[in-house]
């Protein structure tokens, strides 16, 4: 028998699914950007090699273009439609954080693996490490979505909504950012080994931590009249 | 039982009504009237905790999502979740029993369960909305202009709604509609 919560979130994954599975906005546009991205930079490096340090930087701006559809999904879009009220009054705000979060996530997790798969083809960047690449990545798309979720939740009922989500996503994401790109060129050069265990920690410290807080601060701002 | 005390709500300067105590028990339907503009709808939209009060407190039973159950003219649906899947997500959501095919039957709705929220009508919406706001059988309903935009089977499922809870529910109407007054054992004016 399910518990309540697993109940709860899997009801909300489920509504998100068919929600984008029907209306396919947030998924093309975060698999768009993060493409253009991918082929803008094999472009500009036809030919030569890709220096370690861009190609890491790369993948981690494709990983953000991929919660720039969740940002404006999450619950932007329900505040916009009208029906953040109805969940507000149906159900518990942490199973709502839950689940918008582990959707995002799924979706991030998606996108930057086909990204990834297509920088690979398209750069011809080798990896050194791929378990410190895999584990740096997981963990980035993890804390990407939780925080997107609870930056769309804090701006949702703000005027000028996307203005602010970068205002308040940007010096949130600055330091998962810093470790994922250290990390990723670790794994990529296969130089300073240590050192890039220790980012790729940074990258799942900031993750739990994430996780950990964010569906108390959602309950604060966004559940509760 | 619904209900609230020393209840305030102020838009800027204006306050659109002070220090309000009311107490609604199962049995009783509390009428709230008055002109538009006077604070009705938004009355409401506090006791069901979807707008937050300057002042006062509520009581909506210890989980509101089950004791308390809320339908309003202007409050919109997922517009690519089929009717059936309103009901089935707001059951799974508080944990009670999705009767689907009862409470379409009851709203008269049975015929739209696969329709998508953005193909309904004012009308169809509004009945969506009953059923999900009687879907846990929750002892307090609140209802804001209940037969605006409904036709004359429309508003018959309204005062079925009504009275075939009434002795074990308590409700809460906001209306400009003097028809809907006959369900009054209370009524209070506001503005």
């Amino acid at each position: 028998m399910k518990s309540p919560w697993a109940r709860e979130i899997g009801a909300m994954v489920r509504k998100e699914f068919r929600t984008e599975l029907r209306s396919k906005s947030a998924s093309y546009t975060a698999f768009m950007l993060s493409a253009i991205t991918v082929f803008t930079l094999a472009f500009a490096f036809y030919g030569r090699e890709l220096p370690p340090d861009a190609a890491s930087g790369m993948l981690w701006a494709a990983l953000l273009f991929a919660g720039v559809g969740t940002l404006t999904r999450a619950f932007v879009a329900e505040e916009e439609q009208g029906t953040g009220d109805l969940l507000r009054m149906w159900a518990h705000p942490h199973a709502v954080y839950w689940g918008k979060a582990l959707f995002a996530f799924l979706q991030m997790s998606a996108t930057a693996g086909l990204v990834t798969l297509l920088f690979f083809m398209l750069a011809g960047v080798g990896v050194s490490n791929y378990a410190m690449l895999g584990l740096a990545l997981l963990g980035g798309s993890a804390a990407l979505a939780g925080m997107v979720t609870l930056v769309s939740a804090l701006v949702s009922r703000g005027s000028n909504r996307g203005t602010l989500a970068g205002v308040v996503a940007l010096p949130l994401l600055v330091p998962l950012v810093a470790l994922g790109v250290t990390a990723g060129r670790s794994a990529i050069t296969g130089l300073a080994q240590p050192a890039g265990w220790a980012s790729c920690g940074g990258v799942w410290c900031y993750t739990l931590l994430v996780l950990a807080m964010a569906p108390y601060q959602l309950a604060a701002v966004w559940g509760e009249p | 039982m619904v209900g609230c005390e020393g209840l305030g709500k102020r838009y800027g300067r204006r306050w659109l009504f002070r220090h309000l105590d009311l107490a609604v028990a199962p049995g009783e339907c509390l009428v709230v009237l008055g002109i538009n503009g006077s604070g009705k709808s938004t009355l409401l939209k506090i006791l069901a905790g979807v707008v937050p009060a300057t002042e006062g407190r509520c009581d909506r039973g210890s989980d509101p999502r089950l004791t308390l159950g809320y339908a309003a003219l202007d409050q919109p649906v997922y517009p690519v979740l089929t009717v059936a899947e309103h009901l089935e997500l707001a059951a799974e959501l508080r944990g009670c029993s999705p009767r689907v095919e009862e409470l379409l039957a009851e709203v008269d709705l049975a015929y739209a369960a696969g329709v998508a929220g953005r193909h309904l009508s004012t009308g169809m919406r509004a009945r969506l909305k009953f059923a999900l706001a009687v879907q846990a059988e929750p002892p307090a309903i609140l209802l804001d202009e209940p037969s605006a935009g409904l036709d004359e089977k429309g508003r018959h499922i309204v005062g079925r709604i009504i009275e075939s809870r009434r002795a074990r529910t308590a409700f809460v109407l906001a209306t400009n509609d003097p028809e809907e007054r006959r369900f009054a054992t209370h009524e209070i004016a506001l503005g």
